[in-house]
């Protein structure tokens, strides 16, 4: 399901013994291995359609066609990358484009070079200046955010900053 | 909507009316919102500070020569349910319908308010205001960030006409701006 690169993106996946192991040594079990290191990634020429579900970070380059929950881990739509699914997960971020129904326990943030078009429920939405959304958004935002009067513009500090963060500090915040 | 607005120019616009529509809200209660533009980086966070289910239709986005903005409404509320607004934000899109067309939008929406709902809208006052195309931004309840890159014939409708035919809501209060626009505040009910 998942192309070559995803190896590619974990260099430390097999860290050498403390002291460089012997040549002949054999390599180390499934079971010694460490957890990986970086998410799960579809790659930019692949089309997958199915349904897709783990416990591990996950990034879309290509297309992806079906359902996707990952409950407790994030979704990164990345540019060029075509999501046409309902999405469950604790956080999306969109640099890509997204068509569908996203379910979100933390946040869905879309990017300036996102496009999302469904609904979205989450209680946080981060739409960065240029991105595009059409669609319905279900917001119940942590009591600390919510506005105490018109007047003020709610979280914008804290909005810029985190339409600012990368993919890795998003995936991070799972 | 500020003083000669060209195409690709950015302005900000402070609105006496708006600020009415998000007055009085309960914090506790969810509020369902119907915004007929895109969804903007400024009203998202505007809204995210809210407990609500907020649409942005975008019916701006088909309309064009040869499709009436009824189209797209059209598609609008046939997949609406049956959620109840609290507030409109019909920013200038009633200017690009015409009679027959904002009649249409009119009855599709009438099923989707209720007797506290609110809106606001941009109008011309008289045939000659400079409606060119505008896209909108709610920045904060009396700010509204706006930005010129639309721009279809405009219709020219009387606050009579507007008041009629979206009933249940009606033209409570209405400000004339420069160029011979004016921005509507609209609440069901008796004003």
């Amino acid at each position: 399901m998942f192309d070559k690169r995803k190896d590619q993106a974990r260099p430390a996946q097999t860290p050498p013994a403390p002291g460089g192991r012997p040549a002949s040594e054999p390599p180390p079990t499934a079971t010694q291995q460490p957890p990986p290191a970086g998410p799960a990634i579809i790659g930019a020429a692949l089309l997958v359609n199915g349904e897709l579900s783990g416990d591990e970070d996950v990034t879309v380059s290509g297309r992806f066609q079906g359902k996707i929950s990952l409950p407790k881990n994030s979704l990164l739509v990345s540019k060029g990358g075509h999501v046409e699914a309902d999405v469950s997960a604790s956080s999306v971020q969109i640099e890509g484009r997204v068509a569908g129904d996203i379910h979100c326990v933390d946040k869905v943030i879309i990017t300036a070079t996102g496009q999302m078009e469904g609904t979205i429920v989450a209680p946080r939405v981060i739409l960065v200046d240029g991105g595009k959304f059409k669609g319905s958004i279900d917001m119940d935002p942590p009591a600390e955010t919510k506005k105490p009067a018109p007047q003020t513009r709610p979280a914008q500090a804290e909005a810029r900053t985190s339409g600012d963060g990368s993919t890795r500090q998003v995936a991070g915040q799972a | 909507m500020t003083a000669g607005l060209a195409v690709d120019q950015r302005s900000e616009l402070v609105s006496r009316l708006l600020p009415q529509i998000f007055r009085d809200i309960d914090p506790r209660r969810r509020l369902t919102v119907l915004d007929v533009g895109p969804g903007g980086a400024d009203s998202v966070r505007f809204f995210g500070g809210f407990r609500c289910h907020v649409v942005f239709a975008d019916l701006f986005d088909d309309l064009g020569e040869g499709e009436p903005g009824m189209a797209a409404a059209g598609r609008l509320f046939q997949d609406m349910g049956d959620v109840r607004y609290d507030i409109c934000l019909f920013w200038d899109f009633l200017n690009y319908l015409s009679a027959d067309d904002l009649r249409e939008f009119g009855r599709a929406l009438r099923k989707h308010l209720h007797s506290g709902s609110r809106g606001h809208a941009f109008a011309a006052f008289t045939t000659v205001a400079d409606l060119t195309g505008l896209r909108f931004e709610l920045r904060d309840a009396s700010h509204v960030r706006v930005l010129s890159e639309r721009g279809p014939t405009p219709y020219r409708h009387t606050n009579k006409v507007i008041g009629r035919v979206l009933w249940p809501l009606s033209v409570n209060r209405a400000v004339l701006l420069e160029h011979n626009r004016q921005e509507l505040l609209l609440a069901a009910g008796p004003g």
